[in-house]
């Protein structure tokens, strides 16, 4: 579980966040975990989400451009183990932009805060991707579509990785259609950046971190109670 | 929008046919089509008027477009058509890959 205060991995047994020193008693009776239910109506706004998702990184260029860095080569230190973390952290920095909250590089390494369940979620992902994607590659596509909100409910909505999974597959399943063209525009995009000697990712990689995350906004809103903590 | 992307959609898979590039991961490894293998030949040839074609591609192909359709313009009861046409494909691609063994002369 997580502390309901600042967001720290806790043990279940603890009595006392180990890193704020909030009561953790006082979270207890929600342990079941935060449950959520989509709009039904619920659709797909990809130029408009990626047109704003654009504005935000075009604002702080350096900062992005050094956070898809970090990323990359970390990423590419550790394969597998540290990719969910990082993401999670991406997108931590990606909320706070957006709340126009002050949002700082070291928010990246906050994600470490959910490093079980975005571990879980980046290989869960990774596999039922590549399962899709076996079957004339079309299903792997909606199975990404589906998973696209997975590492904001962890992070926003402070979900177990399945749980998030569920949420994020929720909300997708209102417009299967729409947003699997949005992750596709967004795959344009980044083999766009990757054709340009590979440094274009730096920029298109936090567009499409950028873009989900308003995506999020618009559709699932951010929890409140998150604001001080995340 | 969607009718203008439709249209030339169609206009595209009436016009062309694409050779037969082979994309498909699973037929590359087990040497059989999947549930999902010939839908785009299909597409191309159902444009046409080709069912017969069509089929032979893909047996289901019809339903694919059925919930390609429903998922594209949102009908209502969409999500049943899709867990009943899964099954579908879900039982399709078992005989797919059983049957051949079964039935050498019979390809699906």
């Amino acid at each position: 579980m997580f502390c309901h205060s600042c967001g720290t991995q806790v043990n279940t047994s603890d009595g006392f966040c180990p890193s704020c020193g909030a009561s953790l008693a006082a979270a207890a009776p929600s342990s079941p975990g935060p449950v959520w239910t989509p709009r039904p109506d619920i659709t797909s706004h990809t130029g408009r989400w990626v047109g704003e998702g654009w504005a935000m990184v075009k604002d702080d260029l350096g900062v992005y451009i050094a956070l898809a860095l970090v990323t990359f080569v970390l990423g590419s230190m550790v394969p597998f183990i540290i990719q969910g973390p990082l993401t999670a952290g991406f997108f931590m920095f990606c909320i706070k932009k957006t709340m126009n909250r002050r949002a700082e590089f070291s928010d990246l390494f906050d994600g470490f805060n959910f490093f079980i369940p975005a571990l879980l979620a980046s290989l869960v992902i990774a596999v039922f991707v590549s399962v899709g994607t076996l079957f004339c590659i079309i299903p792997g596509i909606v199975v990404a579509a589906s998973c696209k909100f997975t590492y904001l409910f962890i992070v926003d909505k402070r979900m177990d990785f399945w749980r998030a999974m569920e949420a994020s597959h929720a909300v997708v399943k209102n417009d299967y259609f729409g947003f699997s063209m949005f992750l596709i525009a967004l795959t344009l995009l980044n083999i766009l950046g990757f054709i340009c000697c590979l440094v274009g990712m730096l920029v298109t990689m936090p567009i499409t971190v950028a873009a989900i995350t308003v995506a999020y906004r618009d559709i699932v809103g951010f929890d409140p109670r998150n604001a001080e903590t995340v | 929008m969607r009718i203008a992307v439709m249209a030339l959609g169609f206009i595209a898979l009436y016009r062309f046919t694409p050779p037969a590039v082979q994309v498909c991961p699973f037929h590359w490894l087990t040497g059989r089509p999947c549930p999902f293998c010939g839908l785009t030949r299909a597409a191309f040839e159902l444009a046409k008027g080709h069912w017969r074609a069509a089929l032979g591609f893909n047996a289901l192909s019809p339903l694919a477009f059925a919930m390609l359709f429903a998922a594209i313009w949102q009908v209502p009861g969409r999500s049943r058509l899709w867990t009943a046409g899964l099954a579908a494909f879900a039982i399709y691609g078992v005989c797919r890959v059983v049957l051949p063994t079964l039935i050498p002369w019979r390809s699906l």
